[in-house]
């Protein structure tokens, strides 16, 4: 599978002027590297505050990296001049969390649909009612819903015709950041199903932004599990799932509540929360919390507070950024 | 917009009450301290142990029962504490108001609760304000400040939905500690049938303003008898493979002024039969057990009384 979107070494740091005068600055994106082939789905997950949505815009170039290179078939989007990536955003769509906050109140759903193949000039104006009908349809919505406004239609509907808009330019890479988190378990199975039926016949390719695996183990193909900046952990979804690697993404898969009251387990494995990316620990971000990192006497593994641990290829497909993988017979070698 | 919902919960359950937005769980919970909208107009019984029926009870006294026997904590701790008071005067309201502790002893007191709901640096935090905090610490003040007045009954009302994943493992895992300990009844309002099924003893299964099953958690996971909550279990998605699919219900909640005729869940159920267009059901008590502990009643005309699962 050939990559249709490439990044190497995507930084983006957010700064601002402190209390005392001086200049403050946090790494919201600190050094990612990630690749998505053509038509595959891609998971990007991480508990909030772990940059997941500030890759996932960078990726689009919806916010200007500081450093790195951003290729998408071929071409380099972060050399682009304004208009040219201007055109070439119609290959690159998102799909936003808060439907209700992404679409205009004001303006009939049919409107907003339409608004991007007229900026984009995709079809002649007698022609723009039927494709608009048609997209309504392909996300499995009534046609007549196009009259409506935003605040007429539920939860699910308005995810649906946030979708429909992203469609409209008929684009081959989706991102979709957290698609589905705010609406109800039922709701959430059915648009995920559509997703999936989408992907398969418009053949897309997906980035699917999530701060929960449960939400993405139907879908996804491959993930990438994020913590303060930096992807700690990647590989087949199915191979995660069943043996991760990395303690982060173990204690992620605990934290799922299994349906099933016949096998209660110990849900919370970790402890803490995930630090202020305004002082991320030193060494390996997730030392604090880790419970590979503590030795038998409490003491936390030199290493483990002193070095960034790299992300590197373990086996086949499977990376993880740790000293001390699950799994593994060794403790990493040194550099 | 509530019909007819009927429930007990015994001493020392965690009982679980599950069902879509709109189905009418926060209202319920809101019914039972007495603090439903006042356009709400509440009607039936709702008796806690030793005070009889809440209803009859003077504004008053249904203050003080909210006070001292129940309490409940809610989904968004940010909305929910007060942004321009600090932990320590929030959580000693309750203590001064309801206990009347001494100043010294409300402080002793907030620090020994912050401790008790493992609030790490108890002590620092009593002086912190809500937007120093972060989500979880906020749910876990919360939780401290619920308690302060030493309730019977914590009504908690989806108070992980706005968490991370391994933090709401870590609250989850906080209820069930203060409940051994402390001997608390907890009613837990959630959507999510994982966390259930992890943590509770009976569920109430609500749609569209009505109780449509009610079981025991083992029974209600292995037999699920109404279409409802069989289609609410196919929702969930599941990380071992057990399944390769899940699957919605199609449509939504009714809304409250446009209900279905005959059964509610009709248009969305997938064994809809002749009968449910026309008649409502009843909640029937299904299956050997028949006392409130460990009955299992469903309200669906496929479900015969002492039948067990339909289908």
């Amino acid at each position: 599978m050939s990559a249709l979107l490439e990044a190497r070494g995507l930084r983006k740091s957010f700064s601002w002027r402190g209390q005392w005068g001086g200049e403050r600055r946090l790494w919201a994106v600190d050094g990612v590297d990630l690749e998505v082939g053509r038509g595959e789905c891609l998971a990007l997950v991480g508990e909030s505050g772990s940059g997941k949505t500030t890759l996932g815009r960078c990726l689009l170039r919806l916010l200007e990296p500081d450093a790195g290179t951003v290729r998408f078939a071929g071409t380099d989007l972060l050399a682009l001049s304004d208009r040219d990536l201007r055109r070439r955003r119609t290959e690159l769509q998102m799909v936003f969390q808060d439907s209700a906050g992404a679409l205009d109140p004001r303006l009939r759903v049919g409107a907003q649909i339409a608004e991007p193949i007229r900026i984009h000039r995709l079809a002649p104006g007698a022609d723009v009612e039927p494709r608009v009908a048609a997209l309504l349809e392909t996300v499995g919505l009534a046609r007549s819903l196009a009259e409506r406004y935003p605040h007429q239609l539920s939860g699910g509907q308005r995810q649906r015709v946030g979708i429909a808009r992203a469609l409209a330019t008929e684009p081959r890479l989706l991102i979709l950041d957290e698609p589905v988190s705010a609406l109800d378990v039922s709701v959430r199975a059915q648009l995920l199903g559509l997703l999936q039926e989408l992907r398969s016949r418009l053949q897309l390719t997906m980035i699917f932004i999530a701060h929960d695996l449960a939400m993405v183990e139907q879908i996804a193909d491959r993930v990438a599990v994020m913590y303060l900046g930096r992807l700690i952990e990647m590989g087949p979804s199915r191979e995660v799932f069943a043996a991760p690697r990395h303690p982060y993404t173990a204690s992620l898969l605990a934290a799922v509540p299994v349906p099933d009251p016949k096998r209660r387990s110990r849900l919370a494995t970790t402890p803490g929360e995930i630090p202020s990316p305004l002082a991320p620990p030193a060494g390996c971000a997730f030392h604090p919390r880790c419970t590979v990192a503590r030795q038998e006497d409490g003491a936390i593994q030199r290493r483990c507070r002193e070095q960034v641990p790299e992300l590197r290829t373990l086996e086949g497909d499977r990376r993880t950024a740790c000293h001390y993988p699950r799994g593994a017979k060794e403790p990493a070698k040194l550099a | 917009m509530l019909r007819q919902v009927s429930f007990a919960v015994q001493r020392g359950e965690l009982m679980a009450l599950v069902g879509e937005s709109g189905c009418g769980k926060t209202l319920t919970a809101l019914a039972i301290l007495g603090l439903a909208p006042r356009a709400a107009n509440v009607r039936g019984d709702i008796s806690l142990a030793g005070v009889g029926d809440l209803q009859a009870l003077g504004e008053r006294a249904r203050r003080r029962i909210r006070g001292r026997r129940v309490a409940m904590i809610f989904q968004e701790p940010m909305s929910a504490l007060n942004p321009v008071l600090s932990l320590g005067r929030q959580i000693g309201e309750n203590l001064r108001r309801e206990r009347r502790l001494s100043r010294r002893e409300v402080r002793r007191e907030s620090r020994r609760l912050l401790e008790l709901v493992a609030m790490p640096d108890a002590d620092r935090r009593l002086r912190c304000y809500p937007h120093q905090l972060s989500g979880g610490q906020l749910q876990r003040a919360m939780i401290a400040m619920a308690l302060a007045s030493e309730p019977e009954l914590l009504l908690a009302d989806e108070p992980t939905t706005a968490l991370d994943v391994t933090v709401q493992a870590q609250v989850i895992e906080l209820l069930l500690s203060l409940r051994r300990r402390l001997g608390l009844t907890v009613l837990l309002i959630t959507h999510d049938l994982g966390v259930v099924a992890q943590s509770c003893d009976r569920v109430v299964v609500m749609y569209a303003g009505q109780v449509v099953e009610e079981a025991p958690v083992g029974e209600l996971f292995e037999q699920p008898a109404h279409p409802y909550t069989r289609a609410l279990l196919a929702s969930v998605p599941r990380l071992d493979g057990s399944r390769s699919k899940a699957e919605g219900i199609a449509g939504r909640v009714p809304v409250p002024g446009d209900l279905p005729s005959g059964c509610v869940f009709h248009p969305r159920c997938d064994s809809v039969i002749e009968s449910c267009r026309a008649s409502a059901p009843e909640l029937v008590v299904i299956g050997s057990g028949n006392d409130t502990e460990n009955g299992h009643s469903s309200r669906c005309f496929l479900s015969k009384p002492g039948a067990g699962d339909p289908g």
